[in-house]
């Protein structure tokens, strides 16, 4: 079917119409909040339900060819689409919608607190800024969108700014997206300068008249810059900081779809924009990918602040993601073309799964977090009782992310398994060796996983209440609700019938690598690679929902006589079950604290004060068991010293005096002068 | 004939306006140095007039006009006012003294003629000749504001600064387009009426116009 061209600048333009028209409904109504946040997030779902459209148009072929000379210098605003770009804009769409209707409702409890316009401009710019990043078609405007991304999601962070810990998260935020801006602007620059054009989609063509050292060079700027907004270890610092400091349908944004356009500009740099590239490239990122799927888990499973553990959760599925396109660029390298596309589906598959059950998470963490007062998943509890629904989608999306069948992480997972195991078609021992240990690792990671959201899950929702506030919990509202059970819907369907989106998937690779990986559909069976492997999701579901019934069945045979006794959980004899019998979350990560001791370097305090008259008796008892962060204490600590003391240096130029900034200037113009003349 | 007496009188303007800037340099008291300032302009304004009535140019004399009215009369009596205001008719305390001064002005005459010779050149007006003059006013203007504490002398810095580019365009091209002209001229004016304001109420908190001071308020 051929798109015609206009149908897809309708599209874009009812996507940005609806981010501006939510943009200046929230700012023109500032006056009255109610409004100001009805209109700001329902034009925003327009906007969302827009870019949905514009998506699917775009991987059906749809093309997009917009240039305006007057909006920006240096070549104007160019916009333009081809498959990857309508992929990415799809997966904002995808989690954009259910995030916004959730921000309808959501928003209510920053009445009176925060400027709801601000909100409604920062989370429309923000929305805007990003679909505009991933069809942006030359150098300034790409920045620009980026810039304008960044600084709305800053914003954003900064909703609650009169917390001194939002402060902190802010500025570590401005900090590390800035400094991986600048190697972007730097990388951008030698790249056009290299290939002579500031047109995005010539620089695959003229990519080979780049030295070898500049390629080199651009790949490592750009990959630090798009590793810097992805998340990616030593460089994920701000992630558990600014997404937990958010509001819960922004962190649902940055968490599920920001930092995937990280991950667009390194499948940009990898296979588009540098061509075929060195194979320690693709080994690079194999590597960075397995340190942060594996770290990005371990820290997600030691942490109690329940937004912090998705954060860091993102961290991990950020590294799995990378994994196939680390995989990919190898197998690229290697010229195993189809091999390289298989990766990329796999990776792409995460992507707009982690773009689904991310969300949902964060929605539903923001549920509980509303309704209890707190983060911190050691006061919650017994809440499966008191919000069924939330608890039901949060499982949903749990079961999702540790890649259990028959949801969508499961789909994914298998396939990201299924090419890395193919890696032994290459022949050369140090990337067969590299390829056994990101195996290694994402087995590592997929396990670790489901412990840390049985532990998310049931720390949570299960067992008693362990605070007042978590006894009084109240089930959210409907437009929450029903957010988030279309993205748990959302998350079935692509679990199940995962044959659509892997055909298109294929079909938007194959136009980066030039090749279609070998899947083939039987019906509802996936063959990969000439039947190395095969998996059929529906008949797993079925099975699963079959064998449910087959136990719940036998149970009602065998125990029919049994009549139903209500009573408290069989309490070891003792007479009384208070919630201070519970598995903490403390508890349940310690093991692997012990374990992975050399990672979290636990720092352990036990504080007892003992009763003056007899050591039988204990008047207080204080017990710290925290970790310490491996990467601020000899990455950043270390690295913002020696940035402090080099300002220190360069304050010297730095008098305060008028005239010495005037001498300053004088002097410049004069030796500009001098030279020129 | 008045085509060969034109560029003559151009120049011979040029250099009244450069001389008016040299005599600044000289002059100690605050006063005198505000009553060079109108002279400079008033040279300025006749030549934009001259400029006028050669190219017969309307707009071009209404902004002499206006520049005469703006500078001859209007800011230097608000910077008399400003004099009148603080008290302080003397001791412009520059960082180089007065002989030191000449040398550097001097030394910037030369590199403005050394960088601008070929920009006259390849000027095809009558009046490129004096381009190198304007230039060397722009120059002279920006030392003195670099060179003088207190913060008075420095906006006569700066006005002569403004009065040099004025002329640099006036020269180059005979004029920037009358609204950019008007624009920059309510600026100037702006400029200085804040400054006075400014250098009030900063002699009235601190007791002291030297902008030395105001280093202390770095972090």
């Amino acid at each position: 079917m051929a798109l015609s061209e206009a149908m897809t600048l309708n599209l874009l333009l009812l996507t940005l119409g609806g981010f501006g028209a939510g943009a200046a409904g929230a700012v023109l109504a500032a006056r009255c909040p109610h409004v100001s946040r009805l209109a700001g997030h329902a034009c925003a779902l327009i906007g969302a339900v827009g870019a949905l459209a514009l998506g699917a148009a775009g991987l059906a072929g749809g093309t997009l060819d917009v240039m305006i000379p007057a909006l920006l210098p240096i070549g104007g605003l160019s916009l333009g689409m081809d498959r990857l770009s309508a992929f990415f804009v799809l997966v904002i769409a995808v989690a954009a919608i259910p995030s916004t209707a959730y921000a309808i409702t959501y928003t209510r409890a920053y009445e009176g607190k925060s400027s709801l316009a601000g909100m409604g401009l920062g989370f429309n710019a923000f929305l805007a800024g990003m679909v505009l990043v991933v069809l942006a078609r030359n150098v300034l405007t790409f920045l620009v969108m980026w810039e304008a991304m960044s600084l709305a999601s800053y914003f954003l962070v900064m909703t609650e700014a009169e917390h001194r810990d939002t402060q902190h998260a802010g500025w570590i935020y401005l900090v590390m997206t800035h400094a991986g801006f600048a190697c972007l602007l730097v990388g951008f620059l030698i790249m056009a300068h290299g290939t002579d054009t500031m047109n995005l989609s010539e620089w695959h063509a003229a990519s080979a008249t780049l030295s070898g050292p500049m390629r080199h060079a651009v790949f490592v700027l750009l990959a630090l810059g798009f590793g810097a907004k992805a998340g990616v270890v030593p460089l994920h610092v701000w992630l558990p900081k600014a997404h937990p400091a958010a509001p819960s349908h922004v962190s649902a944004m940055m968490s599920g779809v920001m930092i995937k356009l990280g991950v667009y500009g390194l499948i940009r740099i990898g296979f588009d924009w540098l061509g075929v590239g060195a194979s320690w490239w693709g080994g690079a990122i194999l590597v960075v990918a397995a340190v942060s799927a594996v770290l990005g888990v371990l820290y997600a499973l030691v942490e109690s602040d329940l937004k912090c553990l998705l954060a860091y959760s993102s961290v991990e599925n950020i590294g799995i993601i990378l994994l196939g396109v680390g995989a990919g660029m190898l197998f690229q390298s290697y010229h195993l073309d189809t091999l390289a596309s298989l990766a990329l589906v796999a990776s792409l598959y995460h992507t707009v799964n982690h773009a689904m059950f991310k969300p949902l998470l964060f929605m539903g963490a923001g549920a509980v977090v509303h309704a209890t007062g707190t983060r911190n998943i050691e006061e919650m509890g017994g809440l499966i009782k008191r919000m069924p629904q939330t608890a039901a989608y949060f499982l949903v999306g749990s079961v999702a992310i540790a890649a259990l069948p028959p949801f969508n992480g499961f789909i994914s997972e298998w396939l990201m398994f299924q090419s890395l195991l193919l890696s032994f078609q290459i022949s050369a021992t140090g990337t067969n060796l590299l390829f056994a240990l990101s195996i290694a690792a994402l087995a590592l990671t997929s396990g670790l996983a489901a412990a840390c959201f049985v532990k998310a899950f049931g720390i949570t929702f299960l067992a008693l209440p362990r605070s007042e506030r978590a006894e009084q919990a109240r089930e959210a509202p409907w437009m929450m609700r029903g957010a988030m059970g279309l993205s748990a819907v959302a998350c079935l369907a692509l679990g199940v019938a995962p044959v659509g989106i892997v055909r298109l998937l294929n079909t938007t690779v194959a136009d980066l690598t030039g090749a279609q990986a070998d899947v083939h559909f039987n019906w509802n069976v996936i063959v990969a690679n000439d039947a190395f492997a095969v998996v059929s999701p529906l008949w797993i579901a079925v099975a699963l929902v079959s064998l449910c019934a087959l136990v719940v069945t036998a149970l009602r045979i065998i125990g029919a006589n049994a009549a139903w006794r209500a009573y408290e959980t069989w309490g070891c004899g003792r007479a009384l079950q208070t919630s201070r019998f519970e598995y903490t979350a403390t508890a349940f990560a310690n093991p692997f604290k012990r374990v992975f001791g050399l990672l979290y370097r636990p720092v352990k305090e036990l504080d007892i004060q003992f009763h003056p008259e007899s050591r039988m008796f204990v008047e207080t008892i204080a017990y710290r068991n925290e970790t310490r962060s491996i990467f601020e204490d000899a990455l950043y600590g270390p690295m913002s010293k020696l940035i402090q003391r080099g300002a220190q240096r360069a304050r010297i130029v730095q008098s305060g005096n008028v005239h010495l900034y005037l001498l300053y200037i004088f002097m410049a113009l004069v030796v500009l002068l001098a030279l020129a003349g | 004939m008045v085509t060969e007496l034109f560029p003559k009188l151009v120049t011979l303007l040029s250099f009244a306006t450069l001389g008016a800037a040299f005599l600044l340099i000289v002059r100690r008291d605050l006063a005198g140095q505000v009553r060079l300032f109108a002279v400079q302009s008033l040279a300025l304004a006749i030549l934009a007039g001259v400029v006028a009535a050669f190219t017969r140019s309307v707009e071009l004399a209404s902004v002499a006009l206006a520049l005469a009215l703006l500078k001859v009369v209007v800011i230097p009596r608000v910077l008399n006012r400003a004099v009148a205001k603080i008290g302080l008719q003397r001791a412009a305390l520059p960082y180089l003294g007065t002989p030191a001064t000449l040398v550097v002005c001097g030394g910037l005459v030369v590199i403005a003629f050394y960088v601008m010779a070929p920009v006259a050149a390849s000027n095809p007006l009558p009046t490129a000749e004096a381009i190198p003059i304007a230039f060397a006013g722009v120059l002279i203007g920006f030392f003195v504001m670099v060179n003088r504490r207190r913060a008075l002398t420095q906006i006569l810095g700066f006005l002569m600064l403004e009065n040099s580019i004025f002329l640099l365009a006036l020269l180059a091209t005979y004029g920037v387009p009358f609204i950019v002209e008007m624009g920059v001229f309510l600026d100037v004016l702006v400029a200085v009426l804040i400054m006075e304001v400014f250098i009030y109420r900063i002699k009235e908190n601190f007791d002291s116009i030297e902008v030395d001071r105001l280093g202390r308020l770095k972090g």
